[in-house]
């Protein structure tokens, strides 16, 4: 156990001064000038080399994966978020999920530097497993591809309606926010999918069941029920872009559930599962 | 229409139905406007289906609303069901004639009413609605048995959720909601769901195999549980180091059913280890939150032996003595107000001192045991005649009064005799002594357990001049602040109680004055050694020693050893500019509260469980066939059976707890899990790569 005040506290306030720069970059009188129109990204890059860094830093020092309390996956979200957006940037130009990401890493990063781990906490034996590292991740890139859907989603739902009825397939910019929405969803799906089957195989190795009813397994089932439902819907016939992303914008709503949400839960006292 | 003809027909229009939805893959625009060709869509994950903007209201699916009805009459019917078989009686109704006539009837009429209503059902369960309205199903029972606390037992939800809506919820069966009927038959109503889907779509097509695998995948997941639960068996073995069992205690979710499993081996308990992390002692700071506090900071002890600042202002701290085994000695210091002394070690350097005054009967010698000699310290040298052997001595009884005007007086008294203290003020009538008091409960009187002087105790009668009567106490020799009377006011009185001694055989006198040590045996000197003020060069005895011709005693913090038995820190803390001194130790929880309202504790950590390791062996045939040792996360596989680490005692550290687990439906699980995770990423990314031109555009 070591003291962790010091340890991060400095890097995570260059971090979210960096995310604050890229709200300020994005901010359309600065970006008219063509100069400055990498700027955002350039800034959200230079805050996830940060947030590298302090990941590996704690990884280093507290001698195991930094993904124990809310405060270290506080840190680690926005390092999974950022690296989804790059990918988005990269695939599909879709610059415009900078401010976004900003805005949910500061969220999180106000937070972490209010309530720091004044120590690194020791990994219980059930914690102790090859499968610790793989499922918090893949959850986390779950996660981070179903923020970015929400936004896609939500950035299809503001762009005007076209006349004549037909479904929205292209924002105001002409970009298809919906498609890119949908994308999104199925990454992340895809992603929650692993993620569950992982930490299944890992329960039954551990407790000897898959599944034990536990207040987050039920609510990462919710999480997979609500987008497999939005996939249904959407391929239904009577159901048009729009309304399915009503239900791809509300389905997030049970992923910060799920991530925040359980030490509301009457269910939840003594889950391995809760932050403390 | 006898029989073969409606089988004909039946699967005539079933291959009808098929076809159509065949064409409707190839994106045929008649099929596509026949009834429950939505789902063909449903399946084709990742494609692109032109949607018109109105729902074919022709179809004979029922639509969305009719899908929720369809599942929540299901739900009703399901629950009714459950309730009637947990009422009382239930379970004799079943099993008389009538009763069983009655549920043949029941069960005939729900099978006629599915074999008329066929096709209707047919296309509903396999419509895309029914899906939606069945997931949206599992997810609000989901959700509840979250927000409802389950398990928890009549007197709990009465008692959380008050007496209507507890009882509602525990006659709904929500206070175990995810083992309930209605729970698992909406499970199996899913799975027959996608089973009839991918029948009604053909959806073993090379195309459609990523939807196959992801609902098939479902389907065998949850048959893979079924299996476990009604082929398995879970049960629980308790076992100490050396213990062979040969059975297992039967469980259901974790209650004991009374039923014994044989295993047809034996697992026998080599070891159990629990591996801790190493424990730390820190200094914490915690500040108010709310009601409670929060730890806000930690610091190491080696880190803080500068001023550290911990709040607003000049608040700070730093650690200025670290004492791992903290104990309080009683030192020697020079002082021109003390008397002769000397500071023996026996065993040497950083051994416990033990310090001797000369003149003072009470406090000059020392015996160290029966292999030592009894140690005796005197200032001058004996002279001729005077006695050198110390002679052995009857138990003594020693009792010390400090007096109203402060004066204290120390006699040796005996039994049934009575004395005056305090220039005859104070009259005191010793009663009884018993060697090993003991106080019976039962016959309300003091007693002596035993003859050896272990809790030895004084009886006591005081009586003062001008009072009348007198007051009784009992003194004990182990317990000095027994002896103030009740409210405190009157004399003090102490009880010292020495035991019996035989003569020592060997004696060595520590002349202070000329620096010679004497060796004494049968009261005779044997040798005289001159061995100075200080050093460990006394004759047949390892020990260093010190003489101070004039010496107080003061008390002084020192660790005794470098482990950590009894940590203490000492601090030094500034506010406003002033410096205050504070001793914290881990054992007492007495943190230090700081001007600001937050807090400086030191804590140390108990062993926090690092590893659970049990080292088992299978015996089987009288032969040991496999040892392991199992951990968590690293369970034992043998004869069927899984063996997990699950459970130990702190109190009986060679007990392990041991959960046993047979499931069948493993390989089959594991098998649906892969199916999922397969046929996701094939519909999703593998597919539109293999067949672009079915991509969306």
């Amino acid at each position: 156990m070591t003291a962790t005040w010091l340890l991060d506290q400095p890097t995570v306030a260059v971090m979210a001064a960096l995310h604050a720069g890229v709200l300020g970059a994005s901010a359309p009188f600065v970006r008219r000038r063509p100069a400055l129109r990498r700027l955002p990204l350039a800034l959200l890059m230079a805050a996830f080399a940060a947030n590298t860094w302090v990941i590996a830093n704690r990884w280093v020092v507290a001698d195991r994966a930094p993904f124990k309390t809310l405060y270290e996956t506080l840190l680690f979200y926005p390092w999974c978020i950022a690296l989804v957006v790059f990918m988005l940037v990269a695939v599909h130009r879709l610059e415009v999920l900078a401010p976004f990401a900003s805005i949910a890493s500061l969220l999180g990063l106000g937070y972490a530097l209010g309530r720091p781990d004044a120590e690194v906490v020791n990994l219980p034996p059930a914690l102790q497993s090859g499968w610790f590292v793989p499922h918090v991740v893949t959850y986390f890139f779950a996660y981070a591809a179903l923020f970015a859907s929400f936004v896609l989603a939500a950035l299809a739902l503001a762009a005007p309606r076209p006349a004549g009825g037909r479904p929205a397939e292209a924002g105001a910019a002409g970009v298809p926010y919906e498609r890119h929405a949908h994308q999104a969803a199925l990454f992340g799906l895809s992603a929650l999918t692993l993620g569950l089957v992982m930490g299944a195989v890992w329960a039954k190795y551990a407790w000897g069941d898959y599944w034990s009813w536990d207040p987050k397994e039920n609510w990462a089932l919710v999480s997979w029920l609500a987008y497999a439902i939005y996939v249904h819907l959407r391929h239904a016939r009577r159901w048009e872009a729009r309304p399915a992303m009503w239900v791809l914008a509300a389905a997030f709503g049970a992923v910060v559930f799920t991530y925040f949400g359980m030490s509301l839960l009457p269910t939840a006292a003594g889950s391995l599962h809760v932050y403390q | 229409m006898n029989a073969g003809t409606a089988r004909a027909d039946r699967s005539g229009r079933l291959a009808d139905d098929l076809q159509r939805f065949g064409r409707a893959m190839e994106g045929d625009a008649d099929a596509r406007a026949a009834p429950g060709c939505e789902m063909a869509s449903a399946v084709t994950i990742g494609r692109a289906v032109p949607r018109g903007p109105s729902g074919d209201r022709e179809g004979r699916s029922p639509g969305l609303a009719g899908c929720f009805l369809w599942v929540g009459a299901t739900w009703a019917a399901l629950l009714a069901a459950d309730r009637l078989l947990a009422l009382p009686g239930a379970g004799e109704l079943a099993r008389s004639a009538p009763g069983q006539a009655a549920g043949i009837l029941a069960v005939a009429a729900l099978a006629t009413a599915v074999w008329v209503k066929r096709r209707a059902l047919y296309l509903t369960v396999t419509s895309i609605e029914f899906s939606v309205a069945l997931m949206t199903a599992l997810l609000a029972a989901t959700v509840a048995g979250t927000l409802i606390l389950q398990h928890a037992g009549a007197a709990d939800m009465h008692r959380i959720y008050g007496a209507a809506l507890g009882d509602f919820l525990l006659r709904a069966g929500l206070d175990d909601l995810f083992h309930s009927l209605w729970f698992g038959g909406l499970l199996v109503l899913l799975c027959g769901s996608l089973v009839l889907t991918v029948v009604r779509n053909r959806a073993w097509q090379m195309a459609m195999w990523g939807a196959l695998l992801s609902h098939l995948g479902v389907v065998v997941i949850v048959a893979g549980g079924f299996i476990g639960h009604f082929l398995g068996m879970k049960g629980f073995i308790g076992l100490h180091e050396g213990e062979v069992a040969t059975a297992v205690a039967e469980t259901d979710h974790g209650a004991p059913t009374g039923r014994r499993v044989p295993l047809g081996f034996g697992l026998r308990l080599d070891d159990f280890e629990m591996e801790a992390y190493a424990p730390e002692h820190r200094i914490r700071l915690y500040v108010r939150d709310g009601d409670s506090a929060r730890l806000a900071r930690s610091f190491d002890l080696d880190k803080a032996k500068d001023w550290t600042p911990i709040g607003r202002g000049d608040l700070a701290f730093r650690v200025t003595g670290v004492y791992p085994d903290f104990e309080l000695a009683d030192e020697l210091r020079p002082a021109s107000s003390g008397a002769p002394a000397l500071e023996l070690r026996p065993g040497g350097d950083g051994a416990r001192p033990v310090n001797l005054f000369a003149g003072d009967p009470s406090r000059d010698r020392v015996d160290l045991g029966p292999e030592g000699p009894l140690v005796r310290f005197v200032w001058e040298a004996p002279g001729d005649g005077a006695a050198l052997g110390e002679t052995g001595r009857p138990e003594a009884h020693r009792l010390s009064v400090a007096s109203a005007s402060g004066a204290l007086e120390e006699r040796l008294v005996l039994p049934g005799r009575e004395y005056g203290f305090d220039g005859g003020a104070l009259r005191v009538r010793v009663l009884q002594y018993l060697p090993d008091f003991l106080y019976d409960g039962e016959t309300r009187e003091a007693r002596s357990r035993s003859a050896a002087p272990n809790n030895p105790a004084l009886q006591v009668a005081i009586g003062s001049d001008g009072v009348p009567g007198e007051e009784t106490r009992w003194l004990f020799a182990r317990m000095p602040d027994f002896g103030s009377s009740r409210d405190g006011a009157g004399p003090r009185l102490a009880y010292r109680h020495e035991p019996a001694r035989a003569a020592p055989d060997r004696e060595l006198l520590i002349v202070g004055e000329t620096g010679e040590a004497w060796r004494v045996e049968g009261g005779r000197v044997v040798e005289r050694t001159a061995v100075g003020r200080s050093g460990a060069a006394l004759p047949g005895l390892a020990a260093s020693f010190r003489v101070l011709p004039s010496a107080v005693e003061a008390r002084t913090p020192r660790t005794r050893s470098e482990a950590w038995r009894n940590p203490v820190v000492d601090l030094a803390y500034r506010s406003a500019g002033q410096e205050r001194p504070a001793r914290l130790a881990a054992s007492h929880a007495r943190p230090l509260r700081l001007p600001d309202g937050s807090i400086l504790a030191f804590e140390g950590d108990d062993e926090e469980p690092k590893a659970f390791r049990s080292r088992l062996a299978v015996i089987a045939d009288g032969e040991v066939a496999a040892t392991r040792a199992i951990e968590v996360n690293h369970p034992l596989t043998y004869g069927g059976y899984a063996f997990y680490q699950s459970d130990y005692r702190k109190e009986d550290p060679s007990y392990s707890g041991i959960l046993v687990v047979r499931d069948p439906g493993l390989p089959v699980v594991l098998a649906g899990l892969a199916m999922i995770c397969a046929g996701l990423l094939y519909a999703f990314y593998a597919r539109p790569r293999l067949h672009p031109h079915r991509a969306r555009p």
